[in-house]
C-alpha cells in the first residue's frame, strides 16, 4: 500500500525550491534536503516528530549531500519512494542510492545547464540586448525557465513512479546518464568555439603608413589569416594559463587584461 | 536616494535566494540587471549594462563548492552606478558600471563565503533538533540560512549604492576620457576567461574537434548563436550514436569470446 500521494510529492518539490538556502562548507545540501523530504516522513511516521522512525529519518537525511538543484527533485523522487518502501533495518539502502546518485547528476547537471544551456541562453539575450533589443532579456528568460521547470517537475513524478524499477536497472541507468552528459560536453564546446568568434572582440587600428597610396591596416591581413585570431590567442593564453595554476589566477587575468586593455588603448593599437 | 537603494538592495537579495534556490534565471547579470534598471526607471541603461555584463560573466558559474565572484551584487550595483552617476552616454556609463561591477563582485565573493562558514552553525543545530525530532525547528533553521544569504547581500548593495553613487559620481568626473574608452576596449576581451574557464572544466579527450568546429561555424559561416546549438545537437547525437555503437560491438566481442 502506498500512503504517499501525488499531492505529497508536489509538496516536496515545492520545498526543494530551497535547495541550497542552508548551503554550507561543511555538508552542503544536507539540511535542505531534509526540509525538503519533510512531507515524506510527516505522511509516513505522523506528523509529530517525537518518535524513534523520525529521528533516525531526520539523522539519516542530514548527511552530507550536494548535487545539481535542478536535479534535485529526481533524486528526492526516487528517495520518497526508497523511503516509502524500505523497513527500519534496510534504511541504509536509501542513503546509498541518495549519495550515489548525487555525483553523476551533479555532473549531468553542470555540464548540461551550467556549461551549456546558461552560456546558450545568456549568449543570446546578451546579443540582443547589447544592440538595445529588448527581447534579449524577456527570450533568455522563457529559455531558462521553459526547460527547467518542466524537468524539475517531471523527472521528481518519474522518479518517484519508476524511482525502484530505475535502480534494479542501475546500470543502464546510469550509462544513459553518462550517454547524456557526452551529448551535453559535445554541445558545449560547439556553442563554446561560436562564443570565442562571436563574443571575443579586439579590433587593432594600427596601420603601417605607406609612402604611396593607402595605409595597410594591420586588422585586415589579420583577418586573411584567420577571423578572430587575436581572440583565439587570447583565449588560449588564458585555458593554458588556468589549467597550469587550477584556477587560481582566474582575478589576474581579468585585471590583467583590464589594465593591458587600457595601455593598448591609450597607444592607439586596439579600439 | 534612500529609497532607490533600499529598492535595489532588496532586488539583489531576492536573486540570491534565486541562485540558492528555484533558479529561474535571475542569478544571471542581464535578468538581474535588467530588472536593476525597471526599478531605478531607467530600463534602456539596465539592458546595455546588464547585456554587456552577461557577456563579461558568460563562463561564470558555481560548480561544486567552489563560489565564484558574485555576479549578482556586480550586475546590481554596476547597474545602479552606470544609471545614479548621470552619464548621459550610454558608453560611459556602462564603461562606469564595469568598472565598478567587478571590484565588488570580487568582495561580496568573499561575504558569500563567509555566510557559507557560518552556516555551518546551522547544520550542527540541526544534529541537535534531530534527537528531538522537532519539524517546526528544522523548517526554522532553514529560514535563517534564507534570512543570512539576502541579509548579506541587501546589506552590502543597499550601502554601496546608497553611499557610492554620489561618491563614483564626483570620482567619474576626474577620470579622464582615455580610461573609459580602454574600459570599453577590455570588456570585450574579458569575455575570453569565463569562455577559458569553461573550456578546463569540458575539455575532455576528443572535444577540441567540436571546439574548432563551432568556431569555424561561427567565423566563418557567420551562424547566429541558435542556429548553432542546433548545428552542435545534430553533432552531439551523431557523436553519441558512434560512440554507443562502439561500446556495443565491444561487448559482442567479448560475448564471442567468452563463447569460444
Amino acid at each position: 500500500m502506498r500512503k504517499i500521494d501525488k499531492k505529497d510529492i508536489n509538496k516536496v518539490l515545492l520545498r526543494s525550491q530551497l535547495i541550497q538556502m542552508s548551503h554550507n562548507y561543511e555538508r552542503m545540501q544536507s539540511l535542505s534536503s531534509l526540509y525538503a523530504l519533510a512531507p515524506i516522513a510527516k505522511k509516513i511516521y505522523g506528523e509529530n516528530g517525537k518518535n524513534k522512525e523520525t529521528q533516525n529519518f531526520m539523522k539519516r537525511h542530514l548527511e552530507y549531500f550536494n548535487t545539481h538543484p535542478v536535479f534535485a527533485p529526481l533524486i528526492f523522487g526516487i528517495v520518497s519512494a526508497l523511503e516509502e518502501t524500505t523497513d527500519e533495518d534496510n534504511k541504509k539502502k536509501v542513503l546509498s542510492v541518495k549519495t550515489g546518485l548525487m555525483g553523476p547528476l551533479a555532473g549531468l547537471g553542470d555540464s548540461l545547464l551550467n556549461f551549456t544551456w546558461y552560456p546558450i541562453a545568456g549568449g543570446i539575450g546578451a546579443s540582443l540586448a547589447v544592440n538595445g533589443n529588448y527581447l534579449g532579456p524577456i527570450i533568455m528568460f522563457l529559455m531558462i525557465n521553459l526547460l527547467y521547470n518542466p524537468l524539475k517537475y517531471y523527472s521528481i513524478h518519474y522518479g518517484y513512479q519508476k524511482g525502484i524499477e530505475l535502480l534494479q536497472n542501475k546500470k543502464t541507468g546510469l550509462k544513459l546518464l553518462e550517454r547524456f552528459s557526452n551529448l551535453a560536453n559535445v554541445l558545449g564546446m560547439v556553442v563554446i568555439g561560436g562564443l570565442i568568434a562571436s563574443n571575443v572582440k579586439m579590433n587593432v587600428i594600427l596601420s603601417i603608413p605607406v609612402t604611396e597610396g593607402e595605409p595597410i591596416l594591420i586588422q585586415s591581413m589579420l583577418d586573411r589569416i584567420l577571423p578572430s585570431l587575436l581572440p583565439v590567442i587570447v583565449t588560449w593564453i588564458c585555458y593554458y594559463t588556468l589549467k597550469k595554476s587550477k584556477g587560481a589566477y582566474a582575478v589576474k587575468l581579468i585585471f590583467s587584461i583590464l589594465i593591458i586593455g587600457i595601455i593598448l588603448t591609450y597607444f592607439k593599437i586596439l579600439g | 536616494m534612500l529609497i532607490q537603494a533600499l529598492l535595489v538592495g532588496i532586488w539583489a537579495g531576492l536573486c540570491t535566494l534565486d541562485q540558492w534556490g528555484p533558479h529561474l534565471g535571475f542569478r544571471k547579470p542581464l535578468l538581474a540587471g535588467f530588472v536593476t534598471g525597471i526599478i531605478l526607471g531607467n530600463p534602456f541603461y539596465g539592458l546595455i549594462i546588464g547585456g554587456t555584463l552577461e557577456l563579461l560573466w558568460l563562463g561564470v558559474n558555481n560548480v561544486g563548492a567552489y563560489i565564484p565572484p558574485d555576479v549578482i551584487t556586480g550586475s546590481v550595483v554596476g547597474v545602479s552606478i552606470g544609471i545614479l552617476s548621470g552619464f548621459t552616454d550610454v558608453k560611459e556609463a556602462t564603461a562606469a558600471g564595469i568598472a565598478v561591477a567587478i571590484p565588488i563582485s570580487l568582495i561580496v565573493q568573499q561575504v558569500a563565503m563567509l555566510v557559507q562558514t557560518s552556516n555551518i552553525s546551522l547544520v550542527h543545530r540541526a544534529d541537535i533538533v534531530a534527537e528531538e525530532g522537532d519539524w517546526k525547528k528544522i523548517d526554522r533553521l532553514q529560514y535563517l540560512g534564507m534570512f543570512f544569504q539576502f541579509i548579506s547581500r541587501f546589506l552590502v548593495v543597499f550601502f554601496v549604492v546608497y553611499l557610492g553613487a554620489q561618491f563614483v559620481e564626483s570620482v567619474m568626473k576626474n577620470v579622464p576620457k582615455i580610461i573609459f574608452d580602454g574600459l570599453g576596449v577590455s570588456s570585450k576581451i574579458i569575455p575570453a576567461v569565463g569562455l577559458a574557464m569553461l573550456l578546463t572544466m569540458m575539455m575532455r579527450k576528443h572535444m577540441w574537434i567540436f571546439l574548432i568546429l563551432g568556431f569555424v561555424m561561427s567565423a566563418y559561416l557567420k551562424l547566429p548563436l541558435i542556429g548553432l546549438a542546433l548545428f552542435g545537437l545534430v553533432f552531439a547525437g551523431i557523436y553519441d550514436l558512434i560512440v554507443s555503437n562502439n561500446n556495443e560491438e565491444n561487448v559482442n566481442v567479448s560475448e564471442e569470446e567468452y563463447d569460444l
